[in-house]
């Protein structure tokens, strides 16, 4: 038997999962026979070098090795696909050993699951997918939740519509304190109901008191709402126009979209939390655990970079409910909103309610010294 | 060249000229999405009825809220019409919406404010009399009213209800209107909030941040015969069972989170 060292890529390829690379390389690589001889001769030529310049992909060695396979390795792939490929062949024959075993208890389902979680392992960053990629994530993520009991949702991709950005408006006059904007978007967004995670905090504040100190203010009141002598103010994520938690992710898996949601791809977070640490709105929030969302409560209409599932160790926001903006609804704490405090539109629009409230009305924004330029501004009757 | 080939080009530069406009048509020429999308104007007063189900500027996702709604009398932002919902004549209390998979009541009140579902007339006859269908007095019928807002002002039924029709507001100069209108009642007092809510900063819309403006009236969220807001208990956050108060390794945060102010939520 061969040393493990020995093993080139080609021979683990080969000998990891036959099967798998085989009907990889069917769907690939063109049929041989076709191939004019001149090509056919290059071909056996590089992969005799990938090789170690003997043995295998000669032809002569009469190892099993084969012309497709030689195809495969002259592919441009990237180190990313190669990977995949690789983990794929030995899922596939692990999978093969453990079907074969008479102690094997892995149903079909599970098989499957196996599979597609792997595909989304080895899947780029959102950003860089074409549409047809992304629709196929999607079709994964779907049929994933399916197969491990989550239900049946449904995962849009839907792009930013044109001409729009977001903007938000919050009347610190009319906030009562009720929270109601703060139930629905957990519901809405199937945030992690153990930890009691929720995006939106609303504090109070004696009257008089300014805003700048919100460090003292008490976001954890228990009393009957609202309380003589005080009044509330709402904080979430502001979609900064110059988001500091952006600029210092080392992967890029936070970016602004072009209606200035700020999203994080939840596949491609290291969680390394520098985003937290640079917001100065404390709007990003980790989590520690597999978020847990009971099944009969869990809002199937998702968006893959809203409020689909997240899983541990990743970094989660406020995206004014991408999931229902893009399809022009109200964001879940506007429209639950029982006062009207929370206006939302469109800033490109001058005929908008939210243009009119920044022209007509006193507002003005959380730290605004530090230039961050916040898409979220406060006003008064 | 040969004049015989000059139809041919012709034909062709049209052709090119044409794929270049759909091109563009296909790109999206509309520069800014509005809030409120140029759709027909109806005649002030008109009535919508099916925007809410097959409105053509929204998306589907929103059929299944059907109410119905009045073109109010004033304008909103750039002027444009904009529609208040009519609570009387709705197939479903659209003040309830869904929101993930519940359901939500939108109103000031703990206790929703009745909807108008008889019209005034069917008790009282012309003139302001009551006929012999129930033969009761008004206050016994009328006892779910509370009066808070008459006894605040020394206001009486009449001074907002006409005489003649108590279904018809009094809006002094502007003579009687329907109870749809009443923001034209109520803003003969609060005028600065009936602006506001004219151009969106007060009040509550509809359906959605894009397509045709349809607003909530005055009497949708405030009680019209008590406004104010009822005091109520907050919403406490997840309340599961078994669930550990404080969390395990979570605890440090919390703690520091609570002092710095980042309460009522865990990292």
């Amino acid at each position: 038997m061969t040393d493990r060292r020995d093993l080139t890529f080609e021979d683990l390829l080969r000998n990891a999962g036959v099967a798998e690379a085989q009907s990889r390389l069917e769907r690939l690589a063109p049929d041989p026979a076709t191939l004019p001889p001149s090509e056919l001769e290059r071909r056996r030529g590089s992969a005799a070098r990938a090789g170690g310049g003997g043995g295998c992909g000669s032809g002569s060695c009469g190892c099993g090795s084969s012309a497709p396979s030689n195809t495969l390795l002259d592919k441009p792939l990237d180190r990313r696909q190669a990977l995949g490929t690789l983990f794929g062949a030995l899922a596939v024959t692990t999978q093969a050993v453990g079907a074969c075993s008479p102690v094997s208890m892995e149903s079909d389902e599970e098989r499957e699951a196996k599979l597609l979680e792997r595909d989304e392992f080895f899947k780029g960053n959102y950003r860089l997918m074409t549409p047809e990629e992304q629709t196929e994530t999607v079709r994964r993520l779907e049929r994933l939740a399916h197969l491990r009991g989550q239900g049946d949702v449904q995962i849009r991709t839907d792009q930013a519509l044109e001409g729009v950005m977001y903007g938000y408006a919050f009347n610190i006059s009319k906030c009562k304190g009720f929270r109601n904007c703060v139930e629905a978007c957990v519901q809405e967004n199937n945030l992690d109901r153990p930890s009691d995670r929720q995006y939106i905090r609303i504090f109070e504040k004696p009257d008089g008191e300014s805003i700048d100190d919100l460090e003292h203010a008490d976001a954890t009141y228990g009393h009957e709402v609202p309380a003589e002598g005080h009044y509330y103010l709402g904080t979430q994520c502001f979609q900064c126009a110059n988001p500091p938690c952006v600029y210092v992710c080392p992967v890029q898996a936070t970016w602004q979209e072009p209606d200035g949601i700020v999203v994080v791809d939840y596949d491609w977070c290291i969680g390394c939390r520098y985003c937290m640490a640079a917001c100065p709105y404390w709007a990003r929030r980790f989590n520690w655990s597999e978020p847990e969302v009971p099944a009969e409560q869990l809002n199937p209409r998702q968006h893959y970079l809203g409020n689909r599932a997240r899983k541990k160790g990743v970094v989660e926001k406020c995206t004014f409910c991408i999931q229902r903006t893009r399809e022009g609804r109200l964001p879940a704490c506007a429209e639950a909103c029982p006062t009207g405090a929370r206006v939302f539109g469109n800033l490109l629009d001058p005929d908008s309610e939210i243009r009119w409230v920044l022209e007509h009305k006193q507002v003005f924004r959380l730290k605004e010294d530090l230039g961050t330029e916040p898409r979220f501004w406060y006003y008064m009757d | 060249m040969n004049s015989r080939l000059y139809p041919a080009v012709v034909a062709a530069w049209v052709l090119a000229a044409i794929v270049a406009v759909a091109a563009s048509l296909a790109r999206g020429s509309v520069a800014v999405q509005h809030d409120t999308e140029a759709l027909p104007t109806l005649e002030p007063g008109s009535r919508v009825r099916a925007s809410f189900e097959t409105e053509d500027t929204l998306p589907s996702a929103l059929a299944g809220v059907v109410a119905e709604a009045v073109h109010a009398d004033w304008t909103g932002p750039g002027g444009r019409p904009f529609y208040v919902a009519v609570r009387s004549r709705s197939d479903v209390d659209y003040r309830h919406r869904q929101i993930g998979r519940s359901t939500w009541y939108l109103g000031l009140r703990i206790t929703p404010p009745p909807l108008v579902t008889e019209s005034c007339a069917s008790c009282h006859a012309a003139q302001g009399r009551v006929d012999g269908r129930t033969g009761r007095e008004s206050e016994e019928v009328h006892q779910n009213i509370q009066p808070v807002h008459p006894r605040q002002t020394g206001a009486e039924c009449l001074t907002c209800h006409s005489a003649e029709n108590p279904g018809r507001l009094n809006t002094g100069s502007a003579g009687t209107v329907e109870l749809d209108h009443a923001y034209q009642l109520c803003a003969q007092c609060h005028f600065q909030q009936v602006e506001s809510w004219s151009y969106g900063a007060h009040g509550k819309r509809l359906v959605g941040w894009r397509g045709r403006r349809v607003v909530m009236g005055c009497a949708d969220c405030h009680d019209p015969h008590a406004p104010g807001t009822e005091s109520r208990a907050p919403w406490a956050g997840v309340q599961l069972p078994g669930r550990l108060s404080g969390g395990s390794h979570e605890g440090g945060e919390v703690a520091a989170g609570a002092a710095q102010g980042h309460g009522g939520s865990h990292d």
